[in-house]
Parts: structure tokens; C-alpha cells; sequence
């Protein structure tokens, strides 16, 4: 680690660290809610409240 | 193999969480490792002596940090009650740092020279017989117990392995310094001078001194805080960066 | 193997039978190594309390490998087609017994501080000594072992598998607790590291260290059983504790140990580098163990016990790596004002505000999840619990930030407002959500019609509610008073108070706070009694198997 690293996290947390961590959020926005994936999610938060019985597939 | 496929995917997102959370640490954390951007060059600075370093592990043992912080901020209350804000530097050779997170009782980065040995040594022993009101545990058991010394020179090398400047020599006579740091009849003290620089306070310090105990180490430890750097000559362009 | 779990041909019997040897080899191998470095210990110590150490450890690796030995020997063993909880049933005891252990070293505390010739001036009774026992005992104890029993009934549950191995299981609680147990026996003899919240020495370190490679190993490999493609997010948040955990504990406690003879070790950094790590190991213990972990647990447990899905499970998704990846930045908030560099503490403190969004969405997802079940919140004590459990965490978030804040920080930094925002979070967040949980799944795992008493419940509920706000407002009131009794000036420029006028002035709140901490010690004495009763309850009825082949709700 050298300063010139060190210059340059300061410089880039001071300008478009913000920028680029909004658009990383943004990306991780819409790919959590694009409405195709909406079904998988609406099954897997109904999991939990069904029958937990163990499954016979993952003995092993 | 599905099976396989489905291993790699839990594998992934363990990997992915790592990734995703290592990154505020990295950023913050490494970049203070260019020592030359964090940590001031002032005059003054010194590793421990044996003595005061076989305090501060009594200071450690002991839990002070749970009640006192050794970091003067630099809020105007805090300077003008404790002294000069602390530099990064005066913890340089602090294995651990102690800076506390609560002041249950003062803070005591600059508590050196500003009481006598016996009113240390008697405030330990008993904190309410000087402090009314104090909720200080007492340590009178510090002055019975024998300082522990023969483990000195392990100490040092184990420091000296984690970067703290130590001689061979101070190594090697880690135990006889620490003796001689408490000794106020001995002839040999211009040695600890030239192994730990001029500002070393040679005496014996918890008023016994025919028995190095545990309060000797830990008032000469108390004794040199916050006392090595001279502010006078100091440069504040320096600091203020 | 997958697919054909009915048809396994011989070679691959065969194949399943080595892989299990191989497994269980390798668990010896390091076990006796483990006994090895115990012996080692118990040799070459020159204290007591060290070598005692040594012992114990050679005692449970040795214990575990002659176990194990005994296993290798044996023909494979039919696996039951049922989920593995008696491990869990340990947990839940070990949480249970460092739970009333904490609280009552917590409460000692407070009197100490309250009447200070109750530290008996001895080396082991004194404050400082005896601190870090109730903080390991709590943090570590109570909800380290509340995380590992829960996260090992979820992931087989939301799994439908089996946890995948019979033995991993043991020595992951069992070496946990070992490690508890190092650290908290030896801190009353001074063997401390001294770095708040990670103060065991590095032989205990190390004991967790593969305690904690041996769980992210388990839990990855039951996930891998798993027979839906989906990982429920319950199942995240305690991965993304198990992998943080172990990421700030290595890097955090780095050291240099001077000798088998002595326990002692120095820090591998010094300083601002060091007070840096401990705060960013130290703000994200808080973050992962104590924040992330529970919201796994909260995220199983509360649809579970209301009968309703979570309210939006991509919020839970969004917050899940909102919380993964700002809570590292925010530990510089600690180091307001000091010799830190600036920039990083503006960092931290930045970070710490946006951090109460995902904070803030998860209390929303929480309290949503329950609309419509509110009628179980007034019946059923341990949806209170979850309930109120929740509100302290939006509270404590929001504290959190509000802290974070400079010029906020000024006030607040090293006064008890600190130990009240704690144990706003501690009290009132993990406590209550554990608690909650535990009624719930102690009558599920030991087969219970349902816990012994719903009464004794309620009255564990308002214990230590009651508990909780007295010692938070204590502490709110007694913090702000010390700032504000540190800062003003008289007219010559000499301060209006000195130090000892502040202490003066905290004598009635320390009253009060170890008032509040001993209610809150006797609902959990009697939390406890209720979790004893229901575990030496009956049975209940065997199903009948004409019953079974009932639709799925």
C-alpha cells in the first residue's frame, strides 16, 4: 500500500465513491425486483409456513 | 453433477458476502498502514522501558480501559482538562492501544508528573481515603505482590517481532533494566540512559525499595504517560495535517 | 446422488462410506493435534490457571477423539431420516446457563459501581477483572450459543435436510463453549488481551478459530442438501454471520504470544492501527453477531410463530446486503475527534447514517409482517417478545446513527449514553428476539404440546421489559448529565465541575440501573425455570399415522 493508493481512495471517496455505491444500489434494485423473478421470491417467503417435514431427495 | 452445482452456489455466496463486506474494512483500514500519512514524526517518542512496559501489562490485566480512555480529543473541554490532543504517534508502540471507550473515571493519556509517587501509590490502595466519592476499586494487593520479571526479555522480542524498535541489548538485560529502573542506590543508571534516552525516571517508586512490586512497574508506567513528547518545539503544521 | 437418493449401487455405498471415514478422519487428526497443543500447555505452563487451561483442553480434544476413534471402527451408521436436534438441545442449554451467568456478573457490575466497596479489593472481584465476564458471558454465551442452536434448526428446516455430518455438529458447540469457558475462567486471573469485546488470549482464539471453519463447513455443507434451489434468507443472514465473524476475529486478534510458558501475547498492531481494527472488529461484532445473526433468527422465527409470510422478502434481500456492506465502514464512529484521520472518521460517520436505511427497512418488514396478526401479539407472549424485540432495534439503530453523528458524538462519547445505547440494543433487541424464539422452538425441538407456562411467560415478558427501559433511561439521564457537567466553564475559565463532581452526580443512576438489570435478571430466572419445566414435561402423543396424508396447509 502506497500513498499514491492512499491519495487515490481520498480522491475517489471524495468524488464519485457516492455516484458509483448509488448505482451498484440502483443495479441491485431493479435486479431484485424485476417482476419475472417476483414469483420465486413469493415462494420462497411461503416456505417456512408449509409442512417441514425432511425430504427423502437429500439423504445421502 | 447438480449436487456439485449446488455446493458451489452456497460456496459462492459465502464468497460474495466476504467480498461485499471486506471492502469497508480494506478501504479504511489499510491505507493507515502508510505509516508516513498517519502517524506524525515528533521528537521524543521511545519504546518502553522494561519497568514501565511490566506496568502497562498490570494496566492491561487489570481492565483499566473498561473506566479510563488515554485519548484527549481535540474538543476544548477535553484539552483544557487533560492536556495537548494526543497524537497519533504517542501510541506508536502501544501493543495494545488502551484509548478506552468510557470515562467512568479521567482520562489518563497525560496523567504522568502530575501527582506525586505517593499520592499514586496511596490512591491505588485505597481511592476513597484521597478521592471522597471515588467508585475506584482498590489495588493494594499491586504492592504485596513481587513484579514478575523473568518473562521481560521474551516480552521485548515478542515486541521486537511486532515492530517495536528493541535492541539485542535491551533484549538481553530486559530483566537487570528493570531492576536498576527501581533502584535508586544503583551506580549502573547512566546504562539505562544510553539504552532508553535521557527521559527515563530512575527512583523507586512505591516507597519500598527493597521489594520490585507490581505498584513499582505500574507507577512508573503511570508516571512517564503522555510525558515523552515535548510540545514546545513541536511543529503544529505537522499535527494540524 | 442427488436424483437417485433410492438407488445407490454398491460402488457408490461404497464411496459414501469413505467419504464418511475421510470426514471423520480428518475431525480425528485435528482433535488429537488440538490434545497435543493442550498437553503442550499444561506442561510448560508456569500458572496455575494457564496450565488449568491446558488441561481442559487436552481433556475435551482428547475426549472428542476417543469418541470418534470409537465411531471409525464402527460399520457405517444407519442415518435416521429425521432432523438432527440434539445438538440444538445442548445449545439452547448452554445459552440458557451463560445467559443467567452474564446477568448476574452484569448486575454485580452495577452494584459495584453503585456501592464501590462491593469489589471486595481483591485482584479477581474488582471491576475491571470481572467486566469482560459478563460481556463474553452475555455476547458469546448467551447469544453466540442462542445463534448457533436457532441457525442449526432453520437450515434444516427451510433445507428439508438433515445438518450433514453426525459429528461436526458436537465439536462445533463443543468447541464454542470451550472457548467461553477459557475466556471467562481466565479473566478473573488477568488473562486478557484487554481489546474490548475480544479480549481472550490467543490460545482461546485459536480453539474458535476452528470451531468456527469446522461451522461455516457444516453449514454450507447442509445447505448443499438442500432440496429446493432457493437458500431462504434466514439462511443468509446467519451466513453472512458465520463469514464475517470469522474474517474480523482472525484479522482482529493477530498475535504475537511470548511463550507456551505464560499466556500472554502482544497485538500484532499498535495504535491508531490498532484502535482502528478493534473498532472495526468491534462495531461489526455488534453488526454481524448481534445484529445480522438475529435477524436470521427473525426472519425464520416470526412467520413462523404468526402464521404470515414476511411482509416484502426482498426487502429483506435488499437489507441483507445493505447491512453486509455498509456496517463495515461505520466502526471509525468510535474514534470521533481522536488522532484517527479525519477522512476516515467522516467515512464512518457518513456510512453510519445511511445505514439506518436497510437498519430501518428491516423494522418495517418486521412490524409488517405481524399486521394483520396482532391478536397473537396480545395472546401469545412470545410474538411480544418478537415484537418489542423489533421496536428496540429500530430504536437502537436509530440511536446508533443519531450517535454517530460529530458533533452528537461529543456528548455522548465516553458517558454511560454508550452503555445505554448497548443495552437498548442487548436488552431489548437480541435478548427479546432470543427469548421469543426460544419459547417457540423449545416445545418444537423436545416434541412439547407447548411451554409449561404461558403465565410464567407473561411475567418473563414484563420482568424485563420493565428491566430494560429503567436501565436505559437510567443511563440516557446519567450519560447526558456527565457531558454536560464535563463542558461548561465559570466566567475566569476554569471549569464549573471537577472530575469528581460528574461521579458524584451518578450515584442515583447507578441505583437505578442496577435496579433495572436485577428485574431483568429475576425474568430471566424465571424465563429460565419455564424452559426447565417445559424440557422435563411429557412427550406428545405419538401422531396418529392415519393423520398423515393431510394436504400441506
Amino acid at each position: 500500500m502506497t500513498s499514491q493508493v492512499h491519495d487515490f481512495v481520498l480522491y475517489f471517496s471524495k468524488t464519485f465513491g457516492a455516484l458509483y455505491l448509488f448505482s451498484v444500489f440502483l443495479i441491485a434494485l431493479v435486479w431484485t425486483y424485476w417482476p419475472t423473478r417476483r414469483a420465486m421470491y413469493e415462494d420462497a417467503a411461503h416456505s417456512p409456513l408449509g409442512q417441514e417435514e425432511i425430504s427423502n431427495e437429500t439423504r445421502n | 453433477m447438480e449436487h456439485a452445482k449446488l455446493e458451489r452456489h452456497g460456496m459462492a455466496f459465502a464468497l460474495a458476502v466476504l467480498g461485499v463486506a471486506a471492502i469497508g474494512g480494506f478501504v479504511e483500514i489499510a491505507p493507515l498502514f502508510t505509516i508516513e500519512n498517519t502517524v506524525e514524526q515528533v521528537d521524543g517518542m521511545r519504546p518502553y522501558t522494561p519497568l514501565e512496559l511490566a506496568g502497562r501489562d498490570i494496566y492491561v490485566r487489570e481492565g483499566c480501559y473498561a473506566c479510563h480512555s488515554q485519548m484527549i480529543r481535540t474538543l476544548r473541554s477535553d484539552v483544557d482538562r487533560y492536556g495537548h490532543f494526543s497524537l497519533a504517534a504517542e501510541s506508536m508502540y502501544d501493543h495494545p492501544h488502551q484509548w478506552g471507550s468510557k470515562r467512568t473515571g479521567p482520562d489518563l493519556a497525560r496523567i504522568g508528573g502530575k501527582y506525586s509517587d505517593d499520592w499514586h501509590v496511596a490512591h491505588l490502595e485505597r481511592p476513597r481515603a484521597l478521592v471522597p466519592g471515588s467508585v475506584m476499586p482498590g489495588y493494594a494487593f499491586l504492592s504485596q505482590t513481587r513484579l514478575e520479571t523473568d518473562h521481560l526479555s521474551v516480552a521485548l522480542s515478542a515486541l521486537s517481532r511486532a515492530g517495536v524498535p528493541y535492541s539485542e541489548e535491551q533484549i538481553a538485560l530486559a530483566e537487570f533494566d528493570a531492576f536498576s529502573q527501581a533502584d535508586p542506590e544503583a551506580t549502573y543508571d547512566q546504562d539505562l540512559f544510553v539504552r532508553y534516552g535521557e527521559n527515563v525516571q530512575i527512583r523507586d517508586f512505591d516507597g519500598d525499595p527493597n521489594f520490585l512490586s507490581e505498584m513499582d512497574a505500574l507507577v512508573a508506567y503511570l508516571q512517564m504517560l503522555g510525558t515523552l513528547v515535548n510540545f514546545d518545539n513541536i511543529d503544529a503544521k505537522e499535527i494540524a495535517r | 446422488m442427488f436424483n437417485s437418493a433410492w438407488n445407490f449401487s454398491a460402488t457408490q455405498m461404497q464411496a459414501e462410506g469413505n467419504m464418511r471415514d475421510a470426514a471423520l478422519g480428518c475431525q480425528v487428526a485435528i482433535l488429537l493435534l488440538l490434545f497435543a497443543f493442550g498437553v503442550l500447555i499444561f506442561g510448560m505452563a508456569d500458572q496455575g490457571i494457564f496450565s488449568l487451561h491446558g488441561f481442559l483442553i487436552a481433556l475435551v480434544a482428547g475426549f472428542g477423539a476417543l469418541k470418534l476413534i470409537d465411531k471409525l471402527t464402527d460399520p457405517d451408521p444407519i442415518i435416521p431420516l429425521e432432523y438432527k436436534d440434539d445438538v440444538i438441545k445442548f445449545g439452547v442449554l448452554a445459552c440458557f446457563l451463560w445467559g443467567l451467568i452474564g446477568f448476574t456478573i452484569g448486575d454485580v457490575l452495577a452494584w459495584q459501581l453503585a456501592i464501590p466497596s462491593w469489589n471486595g479489593d481483591l485482584s479477581w472481584s474488582n471491576f475491571g477483572r470481572i467486566r469482560p465476564i459478563h460481556t463474553t458471558a452475555v455476547i458469546f454465551g448467551f447469544g453466540g450459543n442462542a445463534l448457533i442452536a436457532t441457525s442449526f434448526y432453520v437450515v434444516q428446516r427451510t433445507s428439508r435436510a438433515r445438518l450433514a455430518s453426525e459429528t461436526l455438529p458436537w465439536l462445533v458447540v463443543g468447541g464454542y463453549n470451550l472457548f467461553v469457558l477459557l475466556a471467562v475462567t481466565g479473566y478473573p486471573f488477568g488473562i486478557t488481551q484487554s481489546k474490548e469485546y475480544a479480549e481472550p488470549e490467543w490460545y482461546a482464539d485459536l480453539i474458535l478459530l476452528i470451531t468456527w471453519v469446522a461451522y461455516l463447513y457444516l453449514y454450507l455443507k447442509t445447505l448443499a442438501r438442500r432440496a429446493e434451489p432457493h437458500i431462504y434468507v434466514a439462511n443468509w443472514y446467519y451466513l453472512g454471520f458465520i463469514v464475517v465473524i470469522a474474517m474480523l476475529h482472525v484479522v482482529n486478534n493477530l498475535a504475537i504470544p511470548i511463550s507456551f510458558s505464560n499466556p500472554k501475547s502482544y497485538p500484532l498492531f499498535a495504535g491508531v492501527q490498532d484502535a482502528m481494527t478493534q473498532w472495526w472488529y468491534g462495531h461489526n461484532a455488534v453488526g454481524f453477531l448481534l445484529t445480522a445473526g438475529f435477524l436470521g433468527m427473525m426472519y425464520y422465527f416470526l412467520p413462523k410463530a404468526s402464521g404470515r409470510p414476511i411482509y416484502s422478502y426482498r426487502m429483506s434481500i435488499m437489507g441483507f446486503w445493505g447491512i453486509t456492506f455498509l456496517y463495515l465502514w461505520a466502526g471509525s464512529h468510535h474514534l470521533h475527534y481522536t488522532a484517527l484521520p479525519d477522512w476516515v472518521q467522516y467515512l464512518g460517520m457518513t456510512m453510519s447514517i445511511i445505514l439506518l436505511v436497510p437498519s430501518w427497512g428491516s423494522v418495517f418488514n418486521g412490524l409488517l409482517t405481524l399486521n394483520g396478526a396482532w391478536d397473537k401479539v396480545r395472546t401469545d407472549p412470545a410474538i411480544r417478545f418478537m415484537m418489542v424485540a423489533i421496536l428496540f432495534y429500530g430504536l437502537a439503530t436509530f440511536e446508533g446513527s443519531f450517535l454517530a453523528i460529530r458533533p452528537v458524538n461529543t456528548l455522548s462519547h465516553y458517558t454511560d449514553w454508550t452503555v445505554g445505547h448497548v443495552h437498548a440494543g442487548a436488552l431489548g433487541w437480541v435478548a427479546f428476539i432470543t427469548f421469543g424464539a426460544m419459547y417457540k422452538m423449545v416445545p418444537w425441538i423436545w416434541k412439547r404440546e407447548g411451554i409449561y407456562s404461558l403465565r410464567l411467560e407473561a411475567w418473563h415478558f414484563w420482568f424485563a421489559l420493565g428491566g430494560t427501559l429503567i436501565y436505559v433511561g437510567a443511563m440516557w439521564n446519567s450519560g447526558i448529565t456527565q457531558s454536560l457537567m464535563w463542558q461548561p466553564y465559570e466566567p475566569s475559565g476554569a471549569f464549573t465541575y471537577a472530575f469528581i463532581d460528574t461521579v458524584d452526580a451518578m450515584i442515583p443512576y447507578y441505583w437505578m440501573r442496577a435496579i433495572g438489570g436485577l428485574l431483568y435478571l429475576i425474568g430471566a430466572l424465571i424465563g429460565a425455570y419455564n424452559i426447565y419445566m417445559t424440557v422435563r414435561g411429557a412427550d406428545l402423543p405419538a401422531p396418529d399415522p392415519r393423520a398423515r396424508p393431510l394436504p400441506a396447509e
